[in-house]
C-alpha cells in the first residue's frame, strides 16, 4: 500500500515537472549547416547517408537530438530488432535459470542501516531520473536504452539492500510484453492510418520542445519501460532465491 | 484492406505478424494454454500465407519487391532530396529471398504444430513459443532485408533465439552447455560480421547492399571484409572448418528446434550467397571466391559424412549429415559463382546453381522430417542412443514410414526429392570438374549406408520397448514436410519452374538487384 502511494506520488510529481518543462526549449533552434567529412575518401561529401542525417534530420523527423532521429526514425526498424534481442536475452535467461529456484537457496546477510535507508530514499529519484532520460530522448542525450538501464539499476539497489526483496515476475513480464506490443502497435497504426509501417504519423510540433517529434517519444517510453523491466528480470533471475 | 494493400505491404507484414505474436504470447499464455496454442498456430499459418503471397507476387512481376521502412510512400527507395542514395532501411525481396522465406515459414509451421504435443510436459511453455516465433522472425528478416546492418540485427535475433531454444530442455546441464558454446561462437561471429559492416560503412558511407555494390571498388580493405563475411556466415551455416557447434547444438535441441535450426543455418547460407553474388559479385574475382566456396563445400560433404558414420547418438548423427548436405549446396552454388560471367555459366553454371538452390528446399524438408522423427523416437523411448533402441517399427508405424521417406530422400533415391536436386548437381558439376562430381556421389552412397544403420538399429529387430505411436499433432507436423518431399520428388518441374529457376536467375543477376533499388523502386 505504502509503496503504491509512493509510486503514484512520484508519477504525479513527474507529470507536473514534465508539464513545466514542456514550455522550455531544449537545444539550439538554428543548427548550422553541417558538412560531413569522410576520412577514407578524404573529401567533404554531401551525397551520403551521414550528411543527409545531419542536413535533413530535424526537418524530416522533428527530433532535436539527431542521434535519436537516426535510432528511432531512420533506423527505427533496427531498434525494434534490438529491443527484440533484449527480450530474447531476458526470456532466455529466465528459461535457463528457472530450475535453480527450487534447488539452491543462498544465505544472504542483511545490509547495514546506511545502505537500507539511502536506497529507500534514492529509489524514487533514480526511477525519476531514468524516466526523465527516456521521455526527453528526442531532445537531450540519452533515450530508451540508457533510461531503462537506469531504472533497472534502481531495482538492483533494492536487491543489494534488502536480502528478501523480489520484483514480481508476473508484473515484469506483463510490462515487457505490453511495451513490446506498444512499439509494434505504433508501427502498425502508422501502417493503418498513413499506410506505411513505422510511419511517423503524429504532428512534429515545434522542435526543441517536449511535445514534438511525433511518435518518437511514445516509442522511447515503450523502449524505456521494456528495457527497464527486462534488465530487472535478468537481475532477478541471476540473484536466485535468497534467505 | 484491399488485396493490393495486403500485397504491397506483405514484406513488412511477414515480420510484424510473428513479432506481434511473440510479444503477445507471454500475455496470452497467462490466461489459457489452449488459447495460446491457437494464437501460435494461427500466427504461423498467417506467416506461411503471407510468404506464399510474396512468392507469388515476385514470380508474377519477375523483379524484386522494394519496401522502405517508415517512408512515405512505402516503395520510395531513393528520396528525391537525397542525391540518389537510399536513406532508410529497405527490404529488397527478390525471387531468392521469397524462396527462402517460404522454406523458413513452412518448416516453422510444421515445427510449431509438432511442438504442441512434444513439449506438452515442459514448464515455461509460453517462453518456448515466444522464442520459436522470434527465431522465425530472425530467419525471415535475414532473408528479406536489403540492408547490411539490418541483416546483422536479425542475425543476432536468430542466434540468440536459437541458443535459448537449444538450452530449453536443460538435460542435466548438457543442453545448456551446447547452447553456451553456440551463443559464444555465434556472438564472436556476429561481432566479426559487424566489424566488416563498419569497414564498408566507413569506405562507402552506405549500409544498403545495392548502394555498396554499386560503389564497390574492391580495395584491400574490401578483401578483409570479404574474408570476414565468408568465414562468419560459413560458420553460422555449419561448413566444415567452423562446424564444431553443429553436433552439440542440433543434438541437444528439442526435435522441432533441430528442424528449425536447419533453416536457421540456411538463412546464413543465404547471407553468404547474397554477399558473394550481389555485394562483391560485380567487382571481385568471382572465380577465386567460387573455388573457395567449392572447397568449403567438398570438405563439408566429405568430413561431415565420415564423422556421421561413427556416431551412435541418433541426433548427433543427423547433425553431421546436415553438415554434409550443406556441402552440396555450397558446391552447387559455388560452381555457379566460379563460372559467373563466362560462357560456361550458361552451359552448366546456372544448372549447378539451380541444383544447389533446389537442394536448400529439399534439405530443409527431409532433414526437418528426419529431426522430427528422431524427436518422436526420443519422445517415446526416452534415449537418443541407437544402441538402446530397436524394434520400434512394431508399434510406431507412421513414424517408421516418415523416417523411411526422409532417409531415402536424403540418400537420393529416385521417387523422392533428394534425387532431383542431387542429379542436377552431379550432371552440371561433372562438366565443371569430374572429380568433384564423383566425390559428391561417393558421399551420397556413404549417406545411404549411414541411414541403413540407423533404420536397422532403431526400427528393425525384436520388440524391446513397449511404446505407443506418438500423438496426432506430432504426426501432422511430420506429414506437412512429407507432403513437400513427395510433391517435389514426383513433380520436380513444379519446384524448378516456380521456385528454383527464378531464384537462381535472381541471384545470378546483381545488376538487376542494384538497378531495382537505386532506380527508385517504383
Amino acid at each position: 500500500m505504502k509503496r503504491a502511494v509512493a509510486a503514484i506520488l512520484a508519477i504525479l510529481i513527474f507529470i507536473v515537472l514534465g508539464l513545466a518543462f514542456a514550455k522550455i526549449p531544449f537545444g539550439n533552434v538554428n543548427l548550422e549547416d553541417y558538412h560531413y567529412y569522410n576520412p577514407i575518401q578524404d573529401k567533404q561529401t554531401s551525397d551520403s547517408v551521414p550528411a543527409h542525417y545531419l542536413k535533413e534530420g530535424k526537418n524530416e523527423t522533428g527530433s532535436t537530438n539527431i542521434v535519436t532521429a537516426v535510432v528511432v526514425d531512420y533506423r527505427g526498424f533496427d531498434t525494434l530488432g534490438e529491443v527484440t534481442v533484449l527480450f530474447l536475452a531476458s526470456t532466455g535467461v529466465g528459461s535457463v535459470m528457472y530450475i535453480f529456484e527450487k534447488e539452491k537457496r543462498r544465505k544472504v546477510r542483511r545490509a547495514n542501516a546506511v545502505v537500507e535507508t539511502a536506497s529507500k530514499l534514492l529509489f524514487g529519484f533514480i526511477i525519476l531520473f531514468g524516466a526523465y532520460i527516456f521521455v526527453h530522448g528526442h531532445l537531450t542525450p540519452g533515450g530508451g536504452f540508457p533510461g531503462g538501464a537506469v531504472i533497472a539499476s534502481s531495482f538492483l539497489l533494492l536487491y543489494l539492500a534488502y536480502p528478501k526483496f523480489h520484483a514480481e515476475h508476473k508484473s515484469l513480464n506483463v510490462a515487457e510484453s505490453l511495451a513490446g506490443l506498444t512499439f509494434v502497435g505504433v508501427g502498425l497504426i502508422g501502417l493503418l492510418v498513413a499506410s506505411y509501417f513505422l510511419y511517423n504519423f503524429l504532428p512534429f510540433g515545434l522542435p526543441t520542445y517536449l511535445f514534438s517529434a511525433g511518435v518518437i517519444p511514445i516509442i522511447y517510453v515503450a523502449v524505456g519501460v521494456k528495457v527497464g523491466s527486462e534488465l530487472t528480470g535478468i537481475v532477478d533471475a541471476m540473484m536466485g532465491v535468497r534467505e | 484492406m484491399s488485396w493490393e494493400y495486403l500485397v504491397n505491404h506483405s514484406p513488412a507484414l511477414i515480420i510484424i505478424v510473428p513479432l506481434l505474436a511473440a510479444f503477445g504470447t507471454p500475455l496470452i499464455g497467462r490466461f489459457s494454454r489452449k488459447a495460446m496454442y491457437i494464437w501460435i498456430i494461427a500466427s504461423l499459418t498467417l506467416t506461411e500465407i503471407i510468404a506464399i503471397i510474396i512468392l507469388h507476387t515476385v514470380y508474377i512481376s519477375g523483379k524484386p519487391m522494394v519496401y522502405v521502412m517508415g517512408a512515405n510512400p512505402y516503395n520510395m527507395a531513393v528520396p528525391p532530396d537525397s542525391g540518389g542514395i537510399p536513406i532508410r532501411i529497405i527490404f529488397t525481396v527478390d525471387a531468392f529471398s521469397s524462396f527462402m522465406a517460404f522454406v523458413a515459414s513452412t518448416v516453422a509451421l510444421a515445427g510449431g504444430i509438432y511442438s504442441i504435443s512434444c513439449e506438452a510436459q515442459q514448464s515455461a511453455q509460453e517462453k518456448y513459443y515466444a522464442l520459436l516465433l522470434l527465431m522465425l522472425v530472425g530467419m525471415l528478416g535475414m532473408v528479406l532485408t536489403g540492408d547490411l546492418f539490418n541483416f546483422f540485427v536479425f542475425l543476432e535475433i536468430n542466434s540468440l533465439a536459437s541458443a535459448a531454444l537449444v538450452s530449453y530442455r536443460i538435460d542435466k546441464g548438457l543442453a545448456v552447455e551446447a547452447a553456451f558454446k553456440y551463443a559464444i561462437i555465434s556472438s564472436i561471429g556476429a561481432l566479426a560480421f559487424l566489424f566488416g559492416i563498419g569497414i564498408l560503412y566507413g569506405e562507402y558511407d552506405a549500409l544498403n547492399m545495392a548502394m555498396i555494390a554499386s560503389r564497390m571498388k574492391f580495395t584491400d580493405l574490401d578483401k578483409i571484409v570479404m574474408a570476414l563475411f565468408t568465414v562468419t556466415l560459413g560458420m553460422k551455416a555449419g561448413a566444415i572448418p567452423m562446424h564444431y557447434w553443429v553436433p552439440d547444438g542440433y543434438g541437444k535441441a528439442p526435435g522441432a528446434i533441430s528442424a528449425m535450426l536447419v533453416t536457421a543455418s540456411q538463412a546464413s547460407l543465404y547471407g553468404l550467397f547474397r554477399v558473394s553474388f550481389t555485394v562483391f559479385g560485380l567487382a571481385a574475382n568471382t572465380a577465386t571466391l567460387g573455388w573457395f566456396i567449392i572447397m568449403l563445400g567438398v570438405l563439408s560433404m566429405f568430413v561431415g559424412v565420415t564423422m556421421a558414420l561413427i556416431q551412435h547418438d541418433i541426433k548427433r548423427l543427423m547433425a553431421y549429415h546436415a553438415i554434409s548436405q550443406t556441402g552440396y549446396m555450397l558446391l552447387g552454388v559455388g560452381v555457379g559463382l566460379a563460372t559467373l560471367g563466362t560462357a560456361a555459366f550458361n552451359q552448366y553454371g546456372l544448372a549447378a546453381m539451380e541444383g544447389g538452390i533446389f537442394h536448400i528446399i529439399n534439405h530443409a524438408m527431409y532433414k526437418g522430417l528426419l529431426f522430427l522423427t528422431a524427436g518422436a523416437v526420443i519422445y517415446r523411448v526416452g534415449t537418443s542412443d541407437l544402441n538402446k533402441m530397436g524394434g520400434l517399427a512394431h508399434t510406431m508405424k507412421y513414424t517408421t514410414i516418415f523416417f523411411m521417406i526422409g532417409a531415402l530422400s536424403i540418400a537420393g533415391i529416385p521417387p523422392f526429392n533428394g534425387f532431383a536436386s542431387k542429379l542436377l548437381i552431379y550432371e552440371s558439376v561433372y562438366q565443371f570438374n569430374p572429380v568433384l562430381s564423383i566425390l559428391a556421389m561417393i558421399v551420397s552412397i556413404l549417406t545411404l549406408a549411414s541411414f541403413v544403420k540407423v533404420f536397422h538399429s532403431a526400427f528393425m529387430g525384436p520388440k524391446i520397448h513397449d511404446v505407443k505411436e506418438v500423438p496426432k499433432s506430432m504426426l501432422i507436423g511430420m506429414a506437412i514436410l512429407t507432403f513437400f518431399i513427395i510433391l517435389f520428388g514426383l513433380f520436380p518441374n513444379i519446384a524448378l519452374n516456380y521456385l528454383v529457376a527464378p531464384a537462381a536467375k535472381a541471384l545470378a543477376n546483381p545488376l538487376g538487384y542494384i538497378a531495382r533499388v537505386l532506380g527508385g523502386g517504383a
